[in-house]
């Protein structure tokens, strides 16, 4: 047994199917059995390494907010029992929560804090996760505290985005202009059902025109379109717009949005998280189905890599209000729990760092079955290899506030 | 809205039929529920759109299509998701991937879990999640009533419990799983890439956890195939695309044993027609 539990998140050095071949066959010489079955352990080859275009992003300068931000490696906790009392939430409990936080993360008062993230001249889109009402979605007090915010601070009413993906979903979850008067909610794609058209007369899908045709996340040899499920385009197209070895960015983002803060849910998906970086990950381009099987988290770093995001982005807050801690990512009570936190950071990767441990905690004080593999955890050290966040727990600081 | 594929005609035609059979003439005010908008379905091709990446797991344990209805009761709405899968173990297979720490109703004869928000069963080859999105209590306790009205109307259970080919002894109850792939697979272990168990969709793993006589907890994952040949190819398969995270200790035909980047250890071995794969042992077996 080893001297101390494993801990997928401190994964320094991976085993490489380089190395087993030689620890294989360092134990054949050794004289433990080692058989032949099939081919044999030398007809492995490693898998190919897909080419993404994250070196056209990483080329371009950073900006000036460019992420991890001013506190690279530090997340903000802040825990208010009295935040959800049974099923009601406090509104004025939130919105303390998120004034300590953000001063507790930028060690200064909040117009102070402001400044040092925004203009009032800035468009800001507030990126939502709507999924999995009306227990695990983005709660509604945690958007309007940080509208307040952003509106003390000069920052018009109509210079402010709520956005996600998906138009319905956000209707869904209640993201309306009865609630946000005089705010812009954009959903970057109509999702269109069942049988009815999805193409407009040029025969491009409908929400095609919100999409930057000259921003886009390139991996090479995946592509989306008839396959698998899916027997005709058509069908895949219905979902995801376009196919091909490209997402493209939505518009939004690409030429509106001059800042984003991030915010995100606290939740599993399988058996990693679905928190700040998959937030945007998957809520900023098209074309996604074709990602999740082979490049799943990989995605959520690279995409957030991208200048259009890794620019602007200059908060992240993790919805912890309430917490589900597996059959995510979408809305399942039996793991929804009363958490009453909220997690703050400029660093996405820092901050999905704290959640990933905090959820495997929890996970296996629930008795479910955790699988530690690092490649949950993969991208999170390839975000701070990028040198776009922190993810070695011994270099995050955690501040509770 | 209602998909208008021609495989999909039988479907609708049953929908209707249970739509009115749960708003029966006679019934009650308050036990009357009235359909509301025609129900939406969805195939294998577009339930991405209904519930994005989690749609992967009903897909790979053998999804046919998806109903969705909404019904008013009381002045409230209720929806029911209807997943009919292939076969009962399909069905049951999603169901322990979802349903936790169950919270049975005793007085519902079925197999299920029921909270405020969501009630979700299992019965036959359907999966149902029925949502009572206020989450009231008097909205829960008609859950279980839409539940019971719709198990009433459906096949039997099948008499045989799939979970049942695993041993008994120490199983820690609670802790069954399926699989027919890799997503399924994937909250348990990494075994390779891909569909390193050769389950192709069709093979079902049968997984637990299990606790020894000193109290040391371990995996047990179990696929039973069609013959010994196909169960020596799959481990043979396993082997030379073991995960580069799992070091190969012994590897014989009908035997694997591996160290684990966790400092556990696994033991793969093919006994007839089954794979048994026993993993996070404490000591190399």
């Amino acid at each position: 047994m080893p001297n101390k539990p494993y801990d997928s998140l401190h994964v320094s050095h991976p085993l490489t199917r380089r190395t087993l071949l030689r620890a294989a066959g360092a134990v054949a010489a050794g004289g433990v059995v080692l058989g032949s079955p099939g081919p044999g352990w030398a007809g492995v080859a490693a898998e190919p390494e897909i080419k993404t275009n994250l070196d056209e992003y990483m080329a371009v300068p950073r900006g000036p907010h460019a992420i991890p931000g001013q506190h690279p490696g530090k997340v903000v906790k802040v825990h208010d029992p009295a935040c959800l009392v049974e099923d009601a939430i406090d509104a004025a409990a939130v919105a303390a929560m998120v004034e300590r936080g953000i001063a507790a993360l930028t060690g200064q008062d909040l117009p102070a804090s402001f400044a040092t993230m925004f203009t009032p001249d800035d468009v800001v889109g507030i990126k939502v996760n709507p999924v999995g009402p009306p227990l695990i979605q983005v709660h509604h007090e945690v958007v309007q505290a940080l509208v307040a915010w952003l509106e003390a601070g000069g920052v018009a009413r109509d210079r402010i985005v709520i956005w996600d993906r998906f138009e319905g979903m956000l209707a869904e979850a209640g993201f309306t202009a009865e609630r946000y008067p005089g705010i812009r909610r954009v959903g970057l794609q109509a999702e269109i059902e069942g049988e009815a058209p999805f193409k407009d007369d040029g025969g491009q899908h409908v929400s095609e025109p919100n999409f930057d045709r000259e921003a886009s996340y390139l991996a090479a040899g995946v592509e989306g379109g008839a396959g698998g499920y899916h027997e005709t385009d058509d069908s895949y197209l219905r979902q995801h717009m376009v196919k091909g070895e490209r997402s493209y960015f939505g518009k939004l983002v690409t030429t509106q949005l001059t800042k984003i803060i991030n915010v995100a849910s606290f939740k599993n998906t399988g058996n990693g998280v679905s928190m700040a970086t998959k937030n945007l990950g998957y809520g900023a381009i098209n074309n996604t189905g074709r990602l999740h099987s082979p490049l799943f988290f990989r995605v959520c770093t690279e995409v957030c890599a991208a200048p259009w995001i890794r620019d602007k982005l200059v908060l992240n807050v993790l919805d912890g209000i309430r917490g589900q801690y597996d059959g995510g990512p979408m809305m399942n009570e039996q793991f929804v729990y009363p958490l009453r936190t909220l997690y703050l950071a400029t660093d996405p990767f820092a901050l999905d760092t704290v959640g990933h441990r905090e959820l495997v905690d929890k996970r296996k004080a629930e008795g479910v079955t955790v699988n530690e593999h690092p490649r949950f955890t993969d991208y999170l050290r390839q975000g701070q290899e990028l040198g776009l966040g922190v993810a070695d727990p011994d270099q995050i600081q955690v501040v509770e506030a | 809205m209602i998909g208008g594929s021609p495989r999909l005609a039988p479907a609708v035609v049953a929908i209707a039929v249970l739509c009115a059979a749960l708003a029966p003439p006679s019934a009650a005010a308050d036990q009357r529920w009235d359909p509301v908008d025609p129900p939406v379905l969805h195939r294998p091709d577009d339930l991405y759109g209904h519930i994005n990446g989690g749609a992967e797991l009903f897909l790979e344990f053998g999804f046919e299509f998806l109903s969705i209805l909404t019904y008013e009761a009381g002045g409230a709405r209720y929806t029911v998701e209807q997943y009919q899968m292939t076969d009962p173990q399909g069905a049951l297979g999603i169901y322990l991937a979802k349903c936790g720490k169950e919270t049975p109703d005793p007085a519902l004869g079925f197999r299920h879990t029921a909270g405020r928000y969501q009630l979700m069963m299992v019965r036959d080859r359907f999966l149902f999640v029925i949502a009572n999105p206020a989450g009231d209590e008097a909205g829960a306790e008609r859950l279980k009533l839409l539940a019971r009205q719709w198990s009433d109307m459906l096949q039997p259970d099948p008499d045989r419990d799939p979970l049942g080919a695993l041993p008994a002894e120490g199983r820690i109850a609670g802790s069954e799983r399926m699989a027919r792939g890799p997503v399924a697979l994937d909250p348990i272990v990494t075994l390779g890439a891909g569909d390193v168990l050769s389950l192709e969709g069709r093979h079902t793993a049968l997984i637990a956890r299990y606790l020894d006589a000193a109290g040391a907890e371990h995996t047990r994952l179990q696929v039973t195939y069609p013959d010994p040949a196909t169960a020596s190819a799959a481990l043979a398969h396993l082997a030379t695309h073991l995960d580069s995270h799992l070091e190969p200790l012994v590897a014989e035909p009908i035997r694997l044993v591996y160290r684990s980047y966790d400092s556990t250890f696994g033991e793969a071995s093919v006994e007839g027609a089954m794979l048994v794969i026993r993993f996070g042992l404490a000591e190399q077996p």
